[in-house]
């Protein structure tokens, strides 16, 4: 059912506007990963509300509007690249604050955010745009999968991939890759703990459900 | 893909810090927490996963700029 076919139309316009209106703090942090530049990010989030909006009648309720906005997002981003208006060489000092930023009460975390930031900034694109995706924005594989439009094993793939890069990175970097090394001895590891509980199963949403 | 310890592979280990695993493919990664090597794996992945939600946790807390919030307006203009 699209939204022009509904009985209440008016209110499910409203029901859209409330749900993207929701997703925008989201769609301008992946944004600002992407395009490094605050401004520009508001653009290319301005185009994907603008296509969104546009296709408000050909929405369907009950698809997953987040992975929809994400979806067109992407395709902004991706068809800025090809019009060679996106510039992603900058330096990492030029990586915005805002992304960079962690509770001011950790500075440790401070320092491990920054260098994370840093890292994944030196990342291929493919890379990540999938630990955007499933490690920023707390997609499921297959969500990522259909914003990608790739296949479920491959954003498993890249994920796994881009985690070790990170990994490598930071390590190369001199800190230490998420967690303390005893004494600083490189290659040292902790004495094994119980990481019980064990989280629980994350359950994939049906196909077009609403998050 | 190596095996990180025994019969569980590294990426086996992800899954499992992603809440992946059901029951049947969780415990024997779960039995191979016991190794160190197994332990500290997911140890790292956790943190960083940590870590990556953090970021840019202040994007999400500034106001929306007005340019953005417009064009939303359309949805319900007239309505």
């Amino acid at each position: 059912m699209t939204l022009s076919a509904t009985t209440d139309q008016n209110a499910s316009r409203h029901d859209l506007h409330d749900a993207i209106l929701h997703e925008i703090p989201s769609l301008r942090r992946y944004a600002r990963f992407l395009a490094r530049d605050p401004d520009t990010a508001d653009d290319l989030v301005q185009e994907a509300l603008t296509r969104a909006v546009g296709a408000a009648d050909s929405f369907r309720l009950g698809t997953n509007i987040r992975a929809w906005l994400f979806t067109i997002l992407k395709n902004v981003v991706r068809n800025n690249v090809r019009r060679g208006r996106h510039n992603p060489v900058q330096s990492v000092e030029s990586i915005d604050a805002a992304i960079r930023s962690d509770p001011a009460d950790q500075p440790d975390a401070h320092l491990e955010v920054s260098t994370l930031a840093a890292a994944i900034d030196t990342l291929p694109p493919s890379f990540k745009q999938v630990l955007l995706l499933c490690g920023v924005e707390g997609f499921l594989y297959e969500e990522a999968a259909m914003i990608l439009d790739v296949p479920v094993g491959t954003v498993r793939s890249r994920l796994f991939r881009a985690r070790n890069l990170l990994l490598k990175r930071i390590e190369a970097h001199g800190q230490s890759p998420g967690t303390t090394r005893p004494h600083g001895r490189r290659g040292a590891r902790p004495q094994p703990r119980p990481l019980s509980p064990r989280p629980a199963r994350r359950v994939p949403e049906k196909a077009g459900e609403q998050r | 893909m190596g095996a990180i310890s025994g019969m569980v592979t590294a990426e086996a280990v992800q899954d499992y810090v992603e809440g992946r695993l059901d029951q049947e493919n969780g415990v024997p990664v779960e039995h191979e927490l016991d190794n160190a090597a197994a332990a500290f794996r997911a140890q790292t992945l956790r943190r960083q996963a940590s870590r990556l939600r953090e970021l840019g946790a202040r994007i999400l807390s500034e106001p929306i700029p007005a340019k953005l919030l417009d064009i939303l307006q359309r949805l319900t203009a007239g309505a």
